[in-house]
């Protein structure tokens, strides 16, 4: 079972609609509330980086019967290191973001932190796709 | 009593039956998408009610009420004791002593009138010992005196159920103070009864199914709306009588400005007496609670909080929090009602009214509440009893199930015209097609697509996008009809 999301670039007011619908249906299937706020939590961060740095992009939620496979998907500028970019600290985001509360830097360790995979496949130019697996137990 | 009272224990509303013309207006306007419209009448899904009294504000037909108890109930009660909270003293205009408002409570039947703000005091006093006890703390703790957001919590953000603030509301401390003082002074055979006077169905609800406590010490609740006519018409009478006796009943020139002058010119005067002087009458307005907590602390510079109030953005709120977006803040004050309790459904006076008379009622009673706030161990009023989460949204228990229920129910969904008109009774078209997995309703109640069935019927017209008529073993079952 997928669900596919389109975020919306540079709009902060509707970042954090599809983590929202998401922690909806997993409730509704019943997954442990723990795994419920970690998938929430993660997925809202992702779904922040990608307005802040890439000008948007896709959302794709795999629901099966042992796990949750987040990707999120992106064309977008690219990260050029990514072991810099996990550092807790570490963030370019622009100024708008950072007036607006964002770019603190915990964004990736974040996701990394309420996930039980990460993945990060970046091009710089091309565009960045993350992926990140919750256990349902 | 118990005959005429709710014995729900999600909720406090109920429904006139014959005044409800079943108009779907309480079903768009439910944010727990709790109530449905069947054979024309609305009925509440009783889990998935977060008891916020939305419904009530928002019938036309005033079908909806909050079931509480009655006066006559109070004649089994040899000592019956009415509990006030801030917000209820700011109903009255201000040309009404405390005093009077209490002599009107006991005018209409009680014997024992009690302000429960020197407790908010103590919850907050109790709340900073909390903060200053080094214990590892969630961030931000969620006030626990409002029972709807609790509720809230339980069906919709139970992840969050550790952030509520282990403490016990003040009506509860009070009840269980006044049941102490009183109960010490009757004679046998004598009961004690203990009501509050609410401004919400759910802190009627409370004082028969607290949330996060067993026992309470309340005997029940009366509606505030319910209460306001015979009060004002005491008050009114005991107004006169005083008026009557002597001219000098003004307290002080400055009450008498009030009654005479302007309400502006007024509020100016009696601002510029009381600047700042806080009282446990903010309690009942947003940022209130927080405010005192402040109060309390050694360092209250370093206390951040947030505030929220209002079933939207309330919601909103909890997300963030859920979202990790507030783990900076100490405390977060949330209030279901718009203004807090103020905004209650069940009180009488706009919150533009409420707000001022608070802010002026302020200095009459800020001494006796200081004087009464008690100095209490968090761990003597601590929530004895788990908040569990309430999975009203589940689809099934079993999760293979429910990922196939799931599956139907998008199918479903993307048949449906995707209007949220509301007309099948649902609150929206999603909402329909989780009813129809749930076996509850059926895929005819939805009227575009019924309409598009009969003009087929009818004109062998075929429109493009409804999907919903395809189906041929639907189809054939109407043309059965038909023979």
């Amino acid at each position: 079972m997928t669900f596919d999301y389109i975020v919306s670039g540079d709009d902060f007011s509707s970042a954090g609609t599809a983590s929202q619908d998401i922690k909806k249906r997993l409730q509704q299937l019943g997954v442990p509330v723990p795994v419920v706020k970690r998938t929430a939590i993660a997925m809202f961060e992702a779904e922040i980086n990608m307005v802040i740095h890439a000008h948007g992009g896709e959302a794709h939620v795999t629901i099966d019967e042992h796990k949750i496979t987040i990707v999120m998907e992106d064309h977008g500028p690219g990260i050029p290191d990514i072991d810099l970019a996990m550092q807790p600290g570490y963030s370019t985001a622009p100024e708008s973001a950072r007036d607006m509360g964002w770019g603190a830097g915990m964004g990736l360790p974040n996701m990394k932190k309420n996930s039980d995979f990460m993945k990060i496949e970046s091009t710089v130019g091309v565009g960045t796709k993350v992926t990140m697996e919750l256990n349902i137990t | 009593m118990t005959d005429n009272l709710n014995t729900s224990q999600f909720h406090s509303v109920h429904l006139h039956e014959e005044d409800c013309k079943g108009c779907t207006i309480c079903v768009t306007g439910c944010p727990a998408e709790a109530i449905r419209v069947r054979d024309g009448k609305a009925h509440i899904i009783e889990e998935k009610c977060i008891d916020c009294g939305e419904c009530i504000r928002r019938c036309p037909n005033k079908a909806k009420y909050a079931n509480s108890n009655e006066l006559s109930d109070l004649e089994l009660f040899a000592r019956r004791a009415a509990l006030i909270a801030p917000a209820v003293y700011a109903q009255f205009n201000l040309h009404y002593t405390t005093e009077q408002i209490h002599e009107a409570f006991k005018s209409i039947g009680f014997t024992d009138v009690v302000d429960v703000s020197p407790d908010a005091l103590s919850v907050s006093r109790a709340t900073a010992k909390l903060f200053e006890s080094g214990r590892p703390l969630p961030k931000p703790l969620i006030s626990s005196s409002c029972p709807t957001v609790i509720k809230l919590i339980e069906v919709r953000f139970p992840a969050l159920i550790d952030n509520i603030l282990p403490l016990l509301p003040p009506v509860e401390i009070c009840a269980r103070r006044v049941r102490r003082q009183i109960e010490k002074e009757l004679k046998p055979g004598e009961r004690l009864g203990i009501f509050f006077i609410s401004p919400c169905p759910a802190k009627i609800t409370v004082a028969r199914s607290p949330v996060g406590y067993d026992a309470t010490a309340l005997t029940g609740a009366f509606s505030f709306a319910n209460l306001y006519l015979p009060l004002i018409t005491k008050l009114r009478e005991i107004r006169d009588e005083q008026k009557k006796k002597v001219a000098a009943l003004q307290q002080s020139e400055k009450l008498a400005a009030v009654q005479k002058a302007d309400a502006s010119s007024a509020a100016r005067l009696l601002e510029n007496e009381n600047t700042a002087v806080p009282d446990g009458l903010t309690w009942g307005r947003e940022s209130g609670e927080a405010e005192y907590v402040a109060r309390y602390l050694s360092h209250p510079e370093r206390f951040c909080w947030i505030t929220s109030c209002g079933i939207k953005q309330i919601i909103e709120t909890l997300e963030g929090i859920e979202n990790g977006e507030y783990s900076c803040y100490d405390f977060a004050e949330i209030a279901a009602c718009s203004g807090g309790c103020l905004g209650g459904p069940l009180m009488i006076k706009a919150i533009s009214e409420s707000g001022a008379h608070m802010r002026m009622r302020i200095r009459e009673r800020a001494a006796a509440s200081e004087k009464a706030c008690e100095d209490l161990d968090p761990d003597a009023i601590a929530l004895s009893k788990d908040i569990a989460p309430r999975p009203a949204r589940q689809l099934s228990t079993d999760f293979g199930q429910a990922r196939r229920m799931m599956e139907q129910l998008e199918e479903i969904a993307a048949q449906l015209p995707g209007l949220d008109c509301g007309s099948c009774g649902a609150p929206n078209c999603r909402a329909l097609a989780e009813d129809i997995v749930r076996k509850q309703a059926h895929l005819e109640d939805c009227v575009t697509i019924m309409k598009a069935r009969y003009e087929e019927l009818l004109f062998g017209k075929k429109k493009k996008k409804m999907s919903g008529t395809e189906n041929p073993e639907k189809d054939n079952e109407h043309d059965n009809d038909r023979q």
